[in-house]
């Protein structure tokens, strides 16, 4: 049987890291880890550029923001070099593009697993009001501003929490913090901003993968147990709330969602789940997911290539993760090659 | 008045609710009380082994024990 080609988006591993390194490291230990993976990274300083012991070649992608027919072009430079059968991809904005060039990729015979525009544009940050309609999913009071008018008729009581559409989230606690956030995080991420209601409470993640006809076919719940000042889990343990598990359920049924998914969400003091936000990929810390028995990138793999997959929601509980910073040794000639030619 | 029979009581004093991921460590008489919970003995008889065990006053253990066993109640480690 032909050694499959996996690309994986994702390769940086900052203090807010993407997925594709545990990507990587779960597709290893799965029943495709003698598979070729092929890095897809955003800059010379990822460190997935050069872990050979799990990514065997890395190439530079554009950035998200030139959109997707310059990627598309990247794409099938690389295709012709490495015949890659799938693609997992692993950053909130380059998805959209991948998305809109599924048809496409397919043409160069690369397969993904990924929602529909429609699931995509529903779990927007912005959209989350009309996600929790269709769901039924309590989500904290949320507006959508477009303007410094906007954030000066919002008329509630702080704190509250300013949210970029892709990334990062500040508390608030008066008005002048919440223009100063207003200002810093749409001048990386654009417009809207949204500004939530701040609950107060622990913070729980799920990581999913559903079939796109309403089946959870694999779940892992976990609690944060540390959070950096970015929001990122530094540390966390997987745990067993039937009513999160409900919850997820709930949401794949209304949504068909197609492909992995991460929910977060907050339990206030009084014990009410409040979903913070849907990310429609894997989110970094899958290899917990992984070692406690739901190997989620084995499962997307296995889903493109048709195999049969029966739902199975059990993991191991108290499992935990804690995330460490390592320094690794890089020669500077491979550096300067990835530099120069956006491929090692 | 009974240990959420979920909890996992580890011998070194670590206690890990499972459902909610919060845990906790207990000293060793925090360990033996909530192990004397959970075989089932009231607080009375709580109390009757620790005056036995210890010495310490009996409206001294009173508020001690009341505490514990309200801490308890509050991180639904115990359900009365």
């Amino acid at each position: 049987m032909k050694k499959l080609t996996i690309a994986i988006s994702g390769m940086n591993a900052t203090d807010n890291p993407s997925a594709g390194i545990s990507v990587a490291r779960s597709l290893r230990q799965s029943e495709y880890k003698d598979c070729r993976i092929v890095g897809l990274s955003y800059g010379a300083l990822e460190p997935g550029n050069y872990m050979r012991d799990l990514v065997d070649v890395a190439y530079q992608l554009p950035n998200p923001s030139e959109g997707s027919e310059l990627l598309f072009s990247r794409l099938a430079y690389i295709q012709q070099k490495e015949k890659i059968d799938v693609i997992i991809p692993n950053l909130d904005a380059e998805l959209n593009s991948f998305i809109l060039l599924k048809s496409q990729l397919g043409l160069l015979n690369i397969e993904t697993y990924l929602p529909s525009l429609e699931q995509f544009e529903l779990r927007q940050k912005y959209n989350l009001p009309k996600l929790s309609t269709l769901t039924g999913i309590d989500i904290p009071e949320s507006r959508n501003c477009f303007s410094y008018n906007d954030l000066m008729d919002l008329n509630c009581e702080f704190p509250l929490v300013v949210k970029g559409q892709f990334y990062e989230a500040v508390i608030v606690r008066n008005q002048e913090q919440l223009c100063s956030a207003f200002n810093n995080i749409s001048c990386r991420w654009g417009l809207p901003i949204i500004v939530q209601r701040f609950v107060s409470g622990a913070e729980f993640n799920v990581i999913g993968l559903s079939d796109g006809a309403g089946r959870l076919l694999s779940y892992v719940a976990m609690r944060k147990q540390y959070i950096t000042d970015k929001g990122k889990a530094w540390a966390g343990v997987t745990i067993n709330d039937e009513n999160l598990l409900d919850l997820t359920c709930t949401f794949v049924q209304k949504t068909s969602w197609k492909g992995p998914f991460e929910l977060e969400l907050i339990r206030s003091d009084e014990g009410k789940f409040y979903l913070i936000e849907v990310n429609p990929r894997i989110p970094a810390w899958v290899y917990l997911a992984t070692a406690s028995g739901q190997n989620i990138p084995e499962l997307i793999v296995k889903l493109i290539k048709n195999e049969k997959i029966s739902p199975n929601l059990e993991y191991e509980i108290g499992k935990m993760f804690i995330r460490c910073s390592w320094d690794m040794i890089v020669d500077f000639s491979e550096f300067g090659k990835f530099s120069s030619k956006a491929e090692l | 008045m009974k240990v959420d029979e979920t909890i996992n009581l580890e011998q070194e004093g670590f206690v890990f609710c499972p459902k909610s991921g919060e845990c906790y460590t207990l000293n060793s008489l925090g360990q033996t009380i909530l192990s004397w919970i959970k075989s089932g003995d009231s607080v009375h008889i709580i109390k009757q082994k620790i005056l036995e065990q210890y010495d310490v006053s009996e409206v001294v253990l009173d508020a001690d024990l009341e505490d514990f066993i309200a801490l308890c109640v509050r991180y639904r480690l115990v359900e009365v």
